[in-house]
């Protein structure tokens, strides 16, 4: 059996990295670059960055690959480079990665939207999953992260293409936002089609990542735990950014969200990290309460 | 458990109650920070004795590699005069050729009209050759003799008495309580320093079946020094294997001009001596650490980190753990060099946290300290082994 | 016929082969062609490709070294008939290790290389003295200087050269490689660029004095 699914099914509750795309800008990516093209130029910057969650606790990190798909990348005129990006950034991460923990490959939406509502072929998507997923594999994740999905279409098209094109276990995640109807992704989703949706597609983990901070991301895990068996991911944010001194600042410091990290293993996640705004210290927090469980 | 036992059981793949400490100082900077005349350091067994367990002791290093041969007591009798100058000083022989010492780096001997004597690979035969000292007083001398002697000394009686002298003055001084190694030059390293570099790596190309005899002989010599010195007492032998990584030569040219040798003198040396035997090859050495385990090395130091060279501690780890052990893998120059204090601590935590599980591993610079390293950069290594090194 | 000639030519400098380089660069002189066209169609393709073999680590420092001695054997032969200007096609680069270093492999290598791409190289050779950089580049007018050091106790004499060139006010580019060397030493030295191998160091001297450099592959 995959080490990674051995690891999550032995019970135990595993520890993802928190962000990659804030650390990065504390290190010098220049706002408007390519993040993905760092794992070319600045190899030493990523692997920094993948150690720091390592020695803070972190037993998966995740790739740079976020939006390493050639939609996104076309943006920045390198469409051509994904296999190159995805397996450089999985070379990385397995490079600095010690013995039993694990590297997760991210995979992100491609920014565009699907048909009839948009303009991108359903199978034009799934051939671009598939891309990205078969590179990250080459390049020697031992698991695949879809996240930050808000389009049930998209999501699900990303989780088949990365299961039909490869062998490695799949952890999908999306997107939820409180509001009158309850939380719901930003294109009406529940968290209960969600669920169905992912599990149908063949998920072997789900759950939700990025959004408005801790608060949200416990009630999004209270409502979907009674929905299903599968193993349970929440990668939450920092609460939300702040506009301070021109740049945006993550306002939920690491002792503010230990508690609320306590709550939300209480209500039931497998693998808890952090999202936008986390970084190693936020990490080493949730990695001494999970110490003392 | 003092600090030789506590090598020993790194070295024998064991734990111990911490991680050890050892790493080797550049020869400039004994002279920088021993406290210890340069000269006395480059020319004297006493003085690098002296300098080796002073730093030591300063930076409480489980260990010392003794790196340089023991001197002829009578070296000054050869001197005509020594000038000194803001850079260090040159010491003039009487057979009018001269020695540089930089205050901060290894000294070099030079031919009166300021060449560097290098024999040409016609010249060499290989009967002829046994053994070959890089860091003799006067460099290099084909056929090979040592200091100002000029009489050929027979095989089997080629090392002079005086050679081990600064082996047996630090092995005193410890007393059994750090670890004392010695070094010796893989065939290759003393093929490449005999003809120079260039020439070296074409000869393999023009004419591979002499260089092959000429590293067979080579290789005799190295595994009689090995066993002086394992006679002498030394804790654990170094080949120095500078020049077999990817920044020079490929797998296949390591398979067939470095592997054979090197397993060669290990065996032999084993044969006889219960010790270990381990390996320092610089640079890119990531594609090749299975043949360099193929060579029935007990550890490899080193370990360069990009981007000085290609081993990540971790992906080392995985490779070499519970096989052979791990002596590495701080950089020298990105890491301690710096004057960063905060990116020293962060880079020694995580490689103590990676090497340290089930033990083989001695935390340990990569290549050697720099001379202008701050000592302040090397003292915190101790305190951080004793914080994240401890076994449970 | 001659094509074929050019290829063999090439190829011998690709492996090295000393004796069939001069061969059949004195061959092609007999059939009457002329010394700039044997080194642009013959010499230069073969050292184009024994770069990218060395960058990609197909081949290493021992195949370098013999190609680079073959296609110097044919130069010496092609020298004599080849004008000033044929010579100096792409620039000078004056070459050499800094003071106190003596190890001099990996500069050699790059002047090789340089040479082997039409740049004019004058090497210093080992334990440059700033004076004799200054010396050299004002004597040669030079387009680059190339500095090297394997030595971390040598590396920090690399600024010395550099803050000496812009106190002069001298028009130069400079470079730097060498083991301990990164791109943000080079930068923190003032330098305009720096190479990590002997392939890029020819392709950063290109791109300095403005030629347009095309990517290489080989299979």
């Amino acid at each position: 059996m995959n080490k990674f699914l051995e690891a999550l099914n032995s019970g135990k509750i595993l520890l993802s990295d928190g962000a990659m795309g804030t650390e990065l800008q504390k290190r010098g990516l220049p706002s408007g670059a390519c993040p993905e093209e760092f794992n070319i130029s600045h190899p030493e910057i990523i692997k920094d960055i993948h150690r720091d969650y390592f020695l803070a606790g972190s037993d998966i990190v995740e790739t740079n690959t976020f939006g390493a798909n050639r939609a996104r990348l076309k943006l920045h005129g390198f469409e051509n480079r994904v296999k190159e990006f995805c397996i450089a950034a999985a070379q990385l991460a397995k490079s600095v990665c010690p013995d039993g923990k694990f590297v997760a490959g991210s995979m992100g939406p491609t920014g565009e939207l699907l048909e009839p509502l948009g303009t991108l072929p359903e199978n034009e998507a799934y051939d671009i999953f598939a891309e990205q997923a078969s590179a990250l594999e080459e390049g020697g994740v031992d698991v695949l992260y879809i996240e930050t999905m808000m389009a049930p279409e998209e999501a699900t098209t990303a989780v088949r293409a990365a299961k039909e094109n490869t062998k490695l276990p799949v952890v999908a995640s999306m997107t939820f936002e409180l509001g009158n109807a309850g939380l719901r992704t930003m294109w009406g989703i529940d968290v209960k089609t969600a669920a169905e949706k992912y599990a149908e597609a063949g998920a072997d983990v789900i759950g939700a990542n990025c959004g408005k901070g801790f608060d949200e991301m416990i009630a999004i895990i209270k409502e979907l735990r009674p929905l299903t068996k599968k193993p349970i991911i929440a990668q939450a944010n920092a609460g939300i950014p702040e506009w301070i001194h021109g740049m945006s600042v993550y306002t939920e410091t690491p002792e503010v969200i230990a508690p609320k990290a306590e709550e939300l293993i209480k209500a039931g996640v497998n693998i808890i990290g952090g999202c936008c705004g986390t970084g190693p210290d936020h990490i080493k927090k949730i990695k001494e309460i999970l110490d003392r469980q | 458990m003092n600090s030789r036992e506590r090598m020993n059981k790194a070295m024998h793949l064991q734990t111990a109650d911490r991680v050890p400490l050892m790493c080797q100082l550049s020869i400039g900077h004994y002279f920088l920070h021993s406290g210890i005349d340069p000269i006395d350091i480059w020319f004297t067994s006493e003085g690098f004795a002296e300098a080796l367990v002073r730093l030591k002791n300063k930076y409480s290093f489980d260990g010392v590699l003794v790196n340089l041969p023991g001197r002829d007591p009578d070296y000054k009798n050869y001197i005509a005069k020594i000038e000194k100058n803001d850079d260090g000083s040159i010491v003039r022989w009487k057979n009018g050729n001269y020695t540089v010492v930089p205050k901060d780096d290894n000294p070099h001997y030079y031919q009166n009209d300021g060449s560097r004597y290098f024999p040409s690979f016609d010249q060499i035969n290989p009967d002829e050759l046994f053994y070959v000292e890089p860091w003799d007083l006067t460099d290099i001398t084909y056929p090979f003799t040592w200091g100002f002697e000029n009489e050929v000394r027979p095989f089997d009686n080629f090392f002079p008495d005086y050679h081990h002298d600064t082996i047996k003055k630090v092995l005193e001084r410890s007393k059994g309580e750090f670890s004392v190694h010695s070094e010796v030059f893989s065939p290759w390293s003393q093929f490449l320093e005999l003809l120079n570099y260039e020439y070296a790596l074409m000869a393999i190309m023009d004419d591979p079946v002499k260089s092959k005899a000429c590293l067979e002989r080579l290789t005799l010599g190295a595994i009689a020094l090995g066993k002086e010195q394992a006679k002498c007492g030394v804790d654990a032998i170094l080949i120095s294997s500078a020049f077999a990584g990817a920044g020079l030569i490929s797998r296949e040219h390591y398979q067939e001009f470095v592997l054979p040798y090197e397993r060669k003198i290990i065996e032999e040396i084993q044969k006889d001596f219960n010790i270990p035997v381990y390996t320092h090859t610089c640079g890119s050495i990531g594609d090749r650490l299975d043949l360099m385990m193929e060579t029935g090395t007990n550890g490899i130091d080193t370990l360069d980190p990009p981007p000085l060279g290609t081993v990540e501690l971790e992906e080392a780890k995985k490779i070499l753990d519970g096989k052979v052990f791990i002596k590495g893998n701080i950089d020298p120059v990105n890491t301690l060099l710096q004057p960063d204090e905060e990116k020293v601590r962060k880079d020694i935590e995580w490689r103590l946290k990676t090497g340290k599980p089930h033990g083989g591993y001695i935390l340990s610079s990569a290549c050697s300290i720099a001379p202008y390293t701050p000592p302040r950069n090397i003292e915190i290594l101790i305190e951080l082994t004793e914080k994240y090194g401890k076994y449970e | 016929m001659t094509e074929e000639i050019f290829k063999e030519l090439s190829q011998a400098v690709i492996d090295g082969n000393k004796d069939k380089s001069i061969e059949l660069t004195n061959k092609l002189l007999e059939l009457g062609i002329d010394a700039k066209t044997i080194l642009d169609f013959g010499l230069l393709p073969g050292m184009d490709v024994v770069g990218i073999r060395f960058r990609d680590n197909i081949i290493f420092v021992p195949q370098v070294l013999i190609s680079a001695r073959a296609m110097k054997s044919s130069l010496a032969i092609l020298e004599p008939l080849l004008s000033k200007a044929d010579l100096k096609g792409s620039g000078t680069i004056i070459m050499g290790t800094v003071k106190g270093d003596i190890h001099d492999i990996g500069k050699n290598i790059v002047s090789m290389m340089l040479r082997s791409s039409g740049f004019t190289v004058i090497d210093l050779g080992i334990d440059t003295k700033v004076e004799k950089f200054i010396d050299a580049i004002k004597k040669e007018n030079a387009d680059i200087v190339g500095m090297s050091a394997l030595l971390t106790t040598t590396m920090g004499y690399m600024k010395v050269v550099i803050d000496k060139i812009k106190e002069e006010g001298i028009l130069v580019k400079t470079m730097v490689g060498g083991a301990p060397i990164s791109k943000a030493f080079a930068s923190e030295v003032g330098a305009d660029g720096y190479a990590k191998n002997a392939t890029d160091a020819v392709k950063l001297a290109k791109q300095l004095i403005g030629i347009e450099v095309k990517e290489n592959k080989i299979e």
